[in-house]
């Protein structure tokens, strides 16, 4: 479309405190273009969203509008002046409808709140603007609450939502990161429209190939600052990876997973409860068992039922041949069952150090008559840090390390209680390449050492990656359980249950 | 470590606005009445303080779960009315001491029971159970007070130095409640559940039984305040704590406990405590009307919760920076200037640095231009 940029920003830097978040940084995004802005976790990607939305405020530096220098105070004043934001974890406002949710921003800002609310016809406009958006399959009713939406599906929502504003540019952060391959096609196919509308669209993911896909140009920012930009075809995947991480190489995939698995450890057989029906599973020691199938197929209520977390109403567990009965995380625990949970906010303790977060599953055992022993404490916290290679102190907050560091510090959690059953839901959700990489190695190391894994992922590159067994999960239930050289195909076959067209073959 | 940085930490602690205040009504009533320096004031003052200290010690840790328990002042008076009554029955009057705590702690089970187990709202719950504990303590009384033995009295009226009983036990309860805070199991588990209930479940923590505990914990401490209140006046009556909740909770809150859960100390307890306690003395002191007493503690409460938010960084000084700013624009617009409003606008995301507590601008603000140069 037209070449002059749609959104300028100069010399744009944010600091927080003493953190230099962006430094620098001039970037331009073009109408009818889509910029993939790559980068580790912590490199400036939000920031950057943040400061061109007006949900942050700029240190120093201007952004420039359709060619004029605009104050963007408040996220407001980003609708208004035609930029949309889909964040991570979409915000949607749980006790209101689908359709409520959608057109949330038409009833914040520029109209009369006294207006009467029309709820029949915002069902009926949100309905239209889904099927104008081929989404109307994937959502329940409109008039359903946002609160019993899974998370790719808030995704949805939020992209609708996103939309319903007509903005000029669009920033998608991470949007991929809860979807499956067919509903990140889907988005990638929204994204084309909207492209071919003129809009210049931004893209935030970690992974790469999906997004190189759809992107035309691509920016990379390291610590703050932009260290490469250019065209799709000037910047391959392989640079750019080089040059978000250039100390760094893409982990190799390991060619000799563990062959001989061991004895049995956990089996279940017809477990049953709400989400999930009639599943068999047999973890052995020293096995990681990787769990594919698409989001919403019942994984992580298998993984919940496995960790006490939800009850098994019908069927039976087992653990070292025993039939047990996990009726809570505390007796899972107890029991050497531990699991990571797929939410990661939802298990941290805000405001709570590093090291307080790291202890939180063994800090009361063994105790001194009901008091904690700080020493032994401060040992556990530091060997979850240390060996788990965790960047921040001990006594820094939680919530001021990255998204890779904090769900570090949740695997050392669990990796303290000396689990022999280890359930890991998502543990790569959202983080950055060497993170990963290196959540792959303490996997296999811990798999190694004798500890049964179920690690459940989206992404069928990781669960090649790590596991020597792959089941996959379809409605609530195991349809297959295929050995580690299986092709992907088969793999996405039995997920979605049905012969795949080659075209699809997204993830092989 | 500079000054600066100190000075920054100081202002971070929770409890240095309640220092602050304490310190300059303190100047402000002292300057205003010699009396309020008098030792016979003093002692008097700390002695008000040690009831409302006892009960905001629970108060606190229930509101570091994200609850609240509206029950205990209601439970001061039940309690001391239990104790004298059961003596009047012909019980053991140290006997009759502990039933009376325990009639406490038994609220606080009923109160915690209903909560975890009901899942009813903690502020529904001990609304109602504040009511039928008023209702128990006028029907035992008849509505009017009842004699406390004098074998007891030395709970709440024996001296040392010019101070009483509760004064000791005061400091002794701050101290021990501290340690069980931040040395116990327990009190990890109370900061954990409080600060986000879900992730403590999956964390392995006991969380119902932890939140049980906790309003055990209110009902007892508020128990052991009303007979040792009973014991130091001589007589218990149904109206003993009625004027307290207030007080007690804007203690805890003031204190620096917050009221969405997850956090809080002792010492910041006592503060609070304390600043409540002057603000009640100053009004007699100062002989200020009792209806603008009632006054005062209610908009205590409410700046209390405020000063809580912005502490948290979630209502920032940003909005006064914001404000400031459109201010400035507007008038460099008008002269025309682009420098003023480049001006402006740094000033503006300097206040709005300031406001996180950390910042050091002079230095920060030379930095990312020395070394941007380099790069282009």
């Amino acid at each position: 479309m037209n070449s002059s940029p749609v959104l300028q920003a100069r010399s744009l830097s944010k600091w927080f405190g003493g953190v230099h978040a962006l430094t620098e940084v001039n970037l331009s995004m073009a109408g009818g273009s889509v910029l993939a802005l790559l980068g580790e976790n912590g490199a400036g990607k939000s920031t950057f969203i943040g400061l061109a939305s007006g949900a942050l405020y700029p240190s120093a530096g201007t952004i420039e509008i359709q060619g004029h220098a605009v104050e963007l105070r408040l996220p407001a004043d980003g609708l208004r002046a035609g930029v949309a934001v889909v964040h991570q974890d979409p915000k949607l406002v749980n006790d209101q409808s689908i359709a409520a949710n959608i057109f949330a921003t038409e009833l914040s800002s520029g109209n009369s709140p006294f207006r009467p609310y029309q709820v029949r016809r915002l069902n009926r406009r949100a309905v239209e603007c889904l099927r104008s958006l081929g989404l109307e399959g994937e959502l329940p009713r409109v008039t359903e609450n946002a609160r019993a939406l899974s998370a790719p599906q808030r995704q949805l929502v939020a992209i609708a939502k996103a939309l319903t504003t007509e903005p000029a540019i669009l920033f998608l952060d991470e949007p991929t990161a809860s979807l499956t391959s067919r509903e990140t096609e889907r988005l990638w196919r929204l994204v084309d429209g909207m492209r071919s509308r003129g809009v210049a669209v931004a893209v935030v993911s970690h992974r790469l190939r999906e997004v190189y896909e759809i992107a035309d140009r691509v920016a990379v920012l390291r610590d703050g600052r932009k260290v490469g930009e250019g065209t799709t075809a000037e910047l391959p995947i392989g640079e750019a990876v080089r040059l978000m991480a250039p100390t760094r190489r893409l982990a190799a995939r390991s060619e000799a997973p563990l062959t001989d698995a061991g004895r049995e450890v956990l089996r279940l057989e017809k477990v049953s409860n709400e989400g999930i029906c009639n599943v068999n599973l047999v973890l052995h020691a020293g096995e990681v068992v990787g769990m594919a199938g698409l989001v919403g197929a019942g994984r992580t209520e298998i993984a919940r039922a496995i960790g006490g977390i939800d009850k098994v109403l019908a069927g039976h567990v087992y653990l070292d041949g025993k039939l047990v009965h996990v009726r809570s995380p505390r007796a899972a625990l107890k029991k050497g069952i531990a699991l990571t949970n797929e939410e990661r906010p939802g298990s941290l303790f805000p405001g709570h150090s590093v090291s307080l977060n790291a202890t939180a599953s063994v800090f009361d055992t063994p105790s001194a008559l009901g008091f904690i022993r700080r020493r032994l404490d401060r040992r556990r916290a530091h060997d979850v840090i240390e060996n788990l290679n965790v960047k921040g102190k001990a006594t820094a907050a939680i919530g001021s390390l990255s998204g890779g560091n904090q769900q570090k510090v949740l695997i050392g959690r669990v990796l303290a209680t000396e689990p022999r059953v280890l359930v890991l839901d998502e543990p790569t959700h959202g983080i950055d390449v060497a993170t990963k990489a290196e959540i792959y190695e303490l996997v296999k190391e811990r798999a190694a050492s004798g500890v049964a894994i179920l690690f459940i992922s989206s992404e069928l590159e990781e669960i090649f990656e790590v596991a020597d067994r792959i089941v996959v999960v379809r409605q609530g239930t195991i349809v297959a359980d295929l050995p580690a050289d299986s092709d992907a195909l088969s793999v996405i076959t039995s997920a979605l249950g049905e012969k795949m067209p080659a075209s699809q073959e997204v993830n092989s | 470590m500079n000054v600066g940085a100190m000075t920054r930490r100081i202002l971070g602690r929770g409890e240095f606005f309640s220092v602050l205040v304490i310190v300059l009504m303190s100047v402000f009533v002292a300057v205003k009445s010699s009396a309020f320096l008098s030792s016979d004031n003093l002692d008097s003052l700390l002695l008000a303080v040690s009831t409302i200290v006892f009960v905001a010690i629970g108060e606190a840790f229930v509101l570091m779960l994200g609850e609240i328990d509206l029950s205990v002042a209601a439970t001061i008076a039940l309690s001391g009315v239990v104790a004298a009554w059961l003596v009047g029955q012909g019980l053991t009057p140290w006997l009759a001491v502990v039933v009376g705590v325990a009639a406490g702690t038994f609220v606080g089970l009923v109160n915690g029971l209903i909560i975890v187990f009901g899942h009813v709202h903690s502020f529904i719950v001990t609304l109602g159970v504040m009511s039928v504990v008023e209702g128990i303590t006028l029907l035992i009384t008849g509505g009017l007070p009842i004699n406390m033995p004098q074998q007891v009295w030395s709970l709440g009226q024996w001296q040392a130095g010019g101070l009483q009983t509760p004064v000791f036990m005061m400091v002794g309860m701050i101290v021990l409640f501290q340690i069980v805070l931040s040395g116990s199991v327990f009190g990890r588990r109370v900061l954990f559940t409080g600060g986000n209930p879900e992730a403590a479940r999956l964390a392995g923590i006991p969380v119902r039984s932890t939140r049980v505990l906790v309003f055990m914990l209110a009902g007892t401490l508020s128990g052991f305040a009303g007979v040792v209140l009973a014991a130091q006046l001589g007589s218990a009556s149904a109206d003993a704590g009625s004027s307290l909740l207030l007080p007690l909770i804007a203690a805890a809150v003031v204190g620096g406990v917050s009221m969405l859960g997850g956090r809080g100390s002792m010492l910041g307890v006592f503060l609070g405590s304390i600043l409540l306690g002057i603000v009640g003395n100053a009004f007699v002191i100062l002989n200020l009307s009792a209806f603008w007493q009632q006054a005062t503690y209610g908009a205590v409460v409410v700046a209390a919760g405020i000063i809580d938010q912005v502490r948290q960084g979630r209502m920032r000084l940003r909005l006064f920076g914001v404000l400031f700013n459109r201010f400035r624009s507007s008038k460099a617009g008008q002269e025309g200037g682009l420098t003023d409003s480049l001006a402006a606008r740094s000033e503006s995301s300097a206040v709005e640095d300031a406001s996180l507590g950390t910042a050091e601008n002079s230095h920060m603000s030379a930095a990312p231009i020395g070394d941007s140069g380099g790069e282009k």
